[in-house]
């Protein structure tokens, strides 16, 4: 073990302490409004710290870390397109607005009201599988983490992360929105404090020449300059920007664990305000992270040792190494923190997917009745367990080729491009219809499939697949409404 | 190359100091809404079911 007795009492306390928050709450849960948006009470400080939360993981430390070990300096690049998409949606307003003025609870609620519940249940299958097959990476990635700081033997760590996620599982399960709000709360002032200190232990150790010497030598132009060798054909120029501006609006238009956010928030001023700010918190939430993966680079290439590294590995072992004791239990229990919120947004968003969007809306099509508020309740808890048992077993037996951050990208896009295009048309263009919406779900999806089916082959051209997907996306929307314009004009659905 | 190293350090300093002193304000701000939110809750559920 790499812990002293001082860490391993920070750590478990901590635990305890979030697990007993967690579970307090529950008597203020009474209703699935209060159980998936906890009642739209949230205010701007809190929405902005259950967000924060939610978004960072210790998996987020350890692929943006990734790009900057293996990438360099130039990667910072990826923190750009953040401040571009939540600047824009904060400020304009831009089809979120109208999102949070309908009260809806999920994202594909939307495409019931103004589509058709057939396209909601399509959507709702490829968001609960794109979500899940990204969250199921989650506990193997971050088990080989806390292998490499804490120690503890490989054939402890499936138990480990079943113990972590049944203490995330249980206070979820019992409270709900409110638990997740709770517990971020007092999560963020850990990881927070984690994130700071991260980063100056590791430019005080490291150095800001051995970093610029290190990529410089190490990687050439390529580790500095982002648009090397041109702006059009550098890895982090033209394409990527484009395709990571697009598909960060999707995302925070359309990714349910950041929307419900939005949903949970008092008012759409509120909601608007939470995502102008987080233009900034998400911006170091990308630069911090890559910025560790590059001190990682420097310190072992110093070392001699970033040759045989893998760069999922090398943001553990430069906490293990240079982080003293005591300060190492506080900073673990900052990362566990930042964990353990992802997992309880996670299970709650791809379950309230999976229960109101897909068996929900079956159930309601085969009896013609909604489920009863406690109905809704018990089965968003059943499926929450079943979601944690599958994303166990399928990170016991996933391995991620290529970029873990690409992965990732990839397994949202599934449905991230159909979402975009299906919502901002069927909000400023009367004339979408449910034919395009099916199309733009189905043509948006390919791309993205295509790269995890064959990842080795599409690796070089992730940039032009990912813009690639809403290109396509948008041909399938004005394809299909025009056909179904032409064929059925009677019934013009109105823009919602 | 200058420039670039330049820009890459006052980026990594300027996100460092705006994300300290924005979590402090919120954590700050935050502990109200913590205890407004829950006093809302309940509120409106005795509301309910009176």
């Amino acid at each position: 073990m790499n812990f002293n007795f001082l860490d391993l009492t920070i750590i478990v306390v901590y635990v305890a302490f979030i697990f007993f928050a967690g579970s307090i709450v529950k008597k203020y849960v009474k209703g699935i409004d209060d159980y998936l948006v906890a009642g739209r009470s949230m205010g701007f400080s809190l929405g902005l710290i259950s967000l924060m939360c939610t978004e960072i993981g210790m998996i987020t430390y350890v692929y943006f870390a990734e790009l900057g070990f293996k990438a360099g300096l130039a990667s910072l690049m990826v923190a750009i397109p953040f401040v571009v998409a939540f600047l824009f949606l904060g400020k304009t307003g831009f089809v979120i607005k109208k999102m949070m003025e309908m009260k809806i609870m999920t994202v594909p609620e939307y495409f019931s009201k103004r589509y058709s519940k057939g396209v909601r249940f399509y959507l709702g299958i490829l968001m609960a599988v794109g979500g899940i097959l990204n969250f199921g990476v989650f506990p193997g990635v971050e088990a080989k983490f806390i292998n490499i700081v804490t120690g503890i033997p490989e054939e402890y760590l499936l138990y480990t992360m079943v113990g972590l996620l049944t203490i995330v599982l249980l206070y979820t399960l019992v409270g709900g929105m409110v638990s997740v709000i709770v517990t971020n709360y007092v999560q963020y002032v850990l990881l927070s404090f984690g994130m700071v200190i991260i980063t100056i232990i590791g430019f005080y150790a490291v150095g800001w020449d051995a970093i610029v010497e290190a990529v410089t030598v190490q990687m050439g132009d390529k580790g500095i300059d982002p648009f090397s060798p041109s702006f059009f054909k550098g890895d982090f120029g033209f394409g990527f920007l484009v395709w990571q501006i697009l598909m960060q609006i999707s995302l925070l238009i359309g990714w349910q664990a950041v929307s419900a956010r939005l949903f949970a928030s008092k008012d759409s001023k509120t909601g608007q305000r939470i995502y102008t700010w987080s233009s900034l918190m998400f911006f170091a939430r990308a630069i911090l992270p890559v910025f560790w993966g590059i001190m990682a680079f420097a310190f072992y290439t110093k070392l001699g040792t970033a040759s045989e590294m893998n760069g999922l590995d090398a943001l553990p072992n430069l906490i293990k190494d240079l982080v003293p004791h005591g300060l190492l239990g506080l900073i673990f229990a900052g990362l566990l923190a930042a964990s353990m919120s992802t997992y309880a947004s996670y299970l709650l968003s791809w379950s309230a997917i999976v229960s109101q969007d897909i068996i929900g809306t079956a159930i309601k099509s085969l009896t013609g009745k909604d489920l009863s508020s406690k109905n809704q309740l018990q089965l968003s808890r059943i499926v929450m367990a079943v979601v944690m048992i599958f994303i166990i077993w399928w990170s016991l037996f996933h391995k991620v080729e290529g970029y873990l951050y690409f992965y990732l990208n990839m397994t949202a896009m599934l449905f991230i491009p159909g979402t975009l295009i299906c919502i901002s048309l069927g909000v400023y263009w009367e004339k979408a219809r449910t034919l395009g919406a099916y199309l733009a779900i189905t043509f948006g999806a390919i791309p993205p499939l295509l790269y995890l089916i064959f990842p080795e082959e599409s690796a070089k051209y992730a940039s032009e697949m990912g813009y690639g997907g809403f290109i396509v996306a948008l041909l399938g929307m004005l394809i299909g409404s025009v056909i179904q314009n032409v064929y059925n004009p009677k019934k013009v659905e109105e823009a919602v | 190359m200058e420039f670039w190293e330049i820009f890459w350090m006052v980026l990594i300093i300027f996100a460092l100091i705006s994300f300290t002193v924005i979590s402090v304000i919120l954590l700050l701000k935050g502990y109200g809404e913590v205890k407004e939110m829950l006093s809302s809750l309940e509120s409106r559920n005795s509301e309910e079911q009176e």
